[in-house]
């Protein structure tokens, strides 16, 4: 059963490390959300903590969402699929906005 | 130079944005983790010649613009990659060179590509790069930076101008991993003549290198220093990259004229100029390896150079499913009566093998055979490890000539390196383990310099027969007595020396002549035959192979105890059975043999052909060490094939 302490170790690592933490199954936050509903955690300690290791992982993620938007290479290990899908709509946006503000070269070419 | 600093880096930047975009953004996604960028430096030259150019002639400035210009690449992300290094990769042939192959005083300054063999090396400790002197009167902490190999006190404290006393504020100070090596010219090393090697300095996260630790060929590219005052500075490197040198053997591909000989090879052996009836592919590789030997000579002395033959291709090492190892790599013993050309043998093996390493018995010191930790001056008071021969032989194969003079405690160590493929050392409480997979080619003489008469090769031998038995083939060579045989070696040896003299001071050749000297494969490609048969894994071609294998050896095997009978049963508790024991290492040395066998005839199945080979190899081994052999002769049984004791007694 996860603990406290568990948590906080799994946050230090997260930060320790430059690439993203490649999480076990079932997940660490599948794991507190368990914890959580059995009682098993003082609730508002792991939901601090387990929200200071989701915005770590969400500032590394920013990271790859920004590379891909750029068209350059992203290392995609640790990425579970539910963030994967958090990063694709992120490039999407940015590739959108990209677009928006970069000069349109190809309205030029056609009208020249 | 014509541009400012600036725009050199900012043309770096652009570079690296546009050109290396990749390469930056896996780094940033690494960073600090990991601060190496490896770039291509080839790559670099194709898109600014001039650039590329100036980084070889004045790296010592250039990596710092190339750095700030990291810095400076604009990427989607707000990480500063200020503590990122740059590391060269690939430079030109007019920079890749090797220990001894240069002029220190043209090259100075230069970044260069040093290709050569890890011959030395310390462990990775700390280094002080910038020491925080902290003045023992006053608390004022002084800075100084430290170049590698260098320690420098203050002059005075910069905060009470007294002479201190100081003591190093660690704390304050910055540190780096360090580790120095010795890297050794690996021609040179091979022929064990005069070694050419150069000291190099490893910083950061290249000290611990994993091609380093392994002690494998390396590529070290880095700036040639003049280190140490006097009128005779020490040329050194310092590294700015490591690369794990050569290809493996799986990797390397062939040109279509390569290929064109492996065909021939294997389909049209007979054309090659070989003086065989209808011969195989091993017999054209073993024509090419040793002519005199093989062309109508003794079938004691081809089957020598079948089994150097069959060594240079080896079988398959692999580990199998459950963890066990399976060494693929072929031991061969060659003890011989002096001037029998073995040492001729050995050296040539050395030279065409595609990794070797060759160490002469008599000279072997420090790392022994197999590797030494050794306090020295080297490791400024730490350990340094240095690799012996069985260790740089790793993937290839290891030729120790007169290997009855390495010492008893050398020859201990190399028990489990042959078995095992690993060397393992223990310094200061710490465990390691260096890979060894390589072939061991050991050449010795007999005590007292000949065999006597007809006195069993294990007493012959300063050499205890638990190392023998680690042997696949042992191989007794003795001066030649048949007359028929001496004339005819005679004879071909002087018309060598005269071809060859008439071909060094340019006077023409004759038919003969040209025969004499002109290989049937010249060292490259026998090298390339070499490489495209340790690609081949072959395995039995039918069930008939494994029953004639597991036939002979349970023959073997059974033989034995009966011939032994009375020996064994000796009250004293002492061995008296056959010098070396039939045990199921034989039949692991068949086993190789056989796939050898098929490797060298460029074959992808093990036959009946290859079994034949193995047989005739192990008993041939066996023979030699007095151990009587029961020749398969068919159904009727076997008949007991004694060592040969005719040719014995003669000429010397």
């Amino acid at each position: 059963m996860i603990d406290l302490e568990d948590i906080r170790a799994a946050r230090a690592r997260e930060q320790d490390q430059a690439p993203l933490v490649t999480l076990d199954e079932p997940t660490i936050f599948e794991r507190i959300q368990e914890a959580v509903d059995e009682d098993d955690v003082d609730v508002d300690d792991a939901d601090q903590l387990t929200t200071e290791l989701a915005d770590e992982r969400a500032g590394k993620l920013l990271k790859l969402a920004s590379f891909q938007a750029a068209g350059m290479a992203v290392n995609w290990d640790g990425v579970t699929d539910q963030e994967r899908d958090l990063v694709d709509d992120l490039v999407a946006r940015l590739e959108e906005w990209r677009d928006s503000v970069t000069p349109d070269t190809d309205q030029e070419v056609s009208d020249a | 130079m014509h541009r400012s600093q600036r725009d050199l880096s900012r043309r770096i930047a652009t570079y690296l944005r546009w050109q290396e975009a990749d390469s930056v953004a896996l780094l940033a996604q690494r960073y600090p983790d990991d601060t190496s960028l490896s770039l291509d430096w080839t790559d670099l030259a194709r898109w600014d010649p001039t650039l590329a150019e100036d980084i070889l002639d004045a790296p010592d400035s250039m990596l710092e613009y190339v750095e700030e210009g990291i810095v400076m690449t604009p990427l989607p992300v707000d990480t500063s990659l200020g503590q990122a290094t740059a590391r060269f990769e690939n430079l030109p042939e007019s920079h890749t060179t090797a220990p001894g192959e240069f002029s220190p005083s043209e090259r100075r300054g230069q970044l260069l590509a040093v290709e050569g063999q890890v011959a030395k090396r310390t462990q990775v400790k700390p280094r002080l790069v910038e020491a925080a002197f902290e003045c023992q009167r006053c608390g004022t902490l002084t800075y100084i930076s430290m170049e590698t190999g260098q320690y420098i006190e203050p002059f005075e404290c910069a905060g009470c101008e007294t002479k201190g006393p100081f003591r190093i504020n660690p704390d304050q100070s910055h540190y780096e991993d360090y580790q120095k090596l010795l890297l050794e010219n690996p021609s040179s090393a091979a022929m064990g003549g005069d070694t050419s090697d150069i000291i190099v300095h490893l910083q950061d996260d290249l000290a611990g290198h994993g091609a380093i630790t392994n002690c494998q060929d390396v590529v070290i590219v880095g700036e040639l220093e003049f280190r140490g005052g006097g009128p005779t500075p020490e040329p050194q490197i310092l590294a700015n990259s490591v690369e794990a040198a050569g290809q493996t053997y799986q990797d390397t591909e062939f040109t279509a004229d390569q290929r064109d000989l492996f065909q021939r090879l294997r389909e049209r052996p007979e054309s090659f100029d070989v003086d065989v009836d209808e011969p195989s592919t091993a017999d054209v590789l073993m024509a090419a390896a040793a002519p005199k030997f093989v062309a109508g000579s003794h079938p004691r002395d081809r089957q020598v150079v079948r089994g150097l033959v069959l060594q240079l291709v080896s079988a398959s090492t692999f580990d199998g499913p459950d963890g066990s190892h399976y060494r693929g790599d072929v031991h061969v013993m060659l003890p011989g009566d002096p001037g029998t050309g073995k040492s001729v043998l050995a050296k040539w093996a050395a030279a065409v093998a595609p990794r070797s390493a060759f160490a002469s018995g008599e000279r072997v010191s420090g790392p022994g055979l197999t590797a030494a930790a050794v306090k020295d001056d080297f490791s400024d008071g730490g350990f340094s490890i240095e690799p012996g021969v069985l260790v740089r032989a790793h993937e290839g194969i290891a030729v120790v000539d007169e290997l009855d003079k390495a010492g008893d405690d050398a020859i201990e160590k190399m028990h489990s390196a042959l078995a095992d493929q690993i060397v393992p050392l223990s310094l200061a409480g710490q465990s390691m383990t260096l890979p060894a997979e390589c072939g061991l080619l050991g050449v010795c003489n007999p005590r007292g310099g000949h065999f006597a008469g007809d006195e069993p090769l294990v007493d012959a031998l300063s050499v205890e027969s638990p190392l023998l038995s680690r042997f696949d083939l042992i191989m007794q060579m003795r001066s030649k007595q048949d007359r028929e045989h001496v004339r005819e070696l005679a004879e071909s040896m002087i018309r060598t020396w005269s071809a060859s003299l008439k071909e060094a001071t340019g006077q023409p050749l004759e038919e003969a002549d040209a025969e004499a000297i002109d290989p049937i494969l010249s060292m490259d490609e026998y090298r390339t035959v070499l490489i495209r048969a340790r690609q081949l894994h072959p395995t039995p071609a039918n069930d008939a192979v494994i029953e004639a294998l597991a036939e002979w050896f349970e023959d073997q095997k059974m033989a034995l105890p009966e011939r032994y009978r009375d020996a064994l049963a000796d009250a004293d508790g002492r061995y008296h059975g056959p010098p070396v024991p039939v045990t199921a290492r034989k039949l692991g040395a068949a086993r190789r043999i056989a796939q050898a066998s098929a490797r060298a005839n460029l074959r992808e199945v093990i036959t009946l052909a290859d079994v034949e080979v193995a047989k005739e190899m192990v008993s041939r081994s066996l023979a030699d060490l007095d151990i009587p052999i029961v020749h398969n002769a068919g159904l009727g049984g076997g008949d007991v094939q004694r060592r040969e004791t005719a040719d014995l007694t003669g000429v010397s």
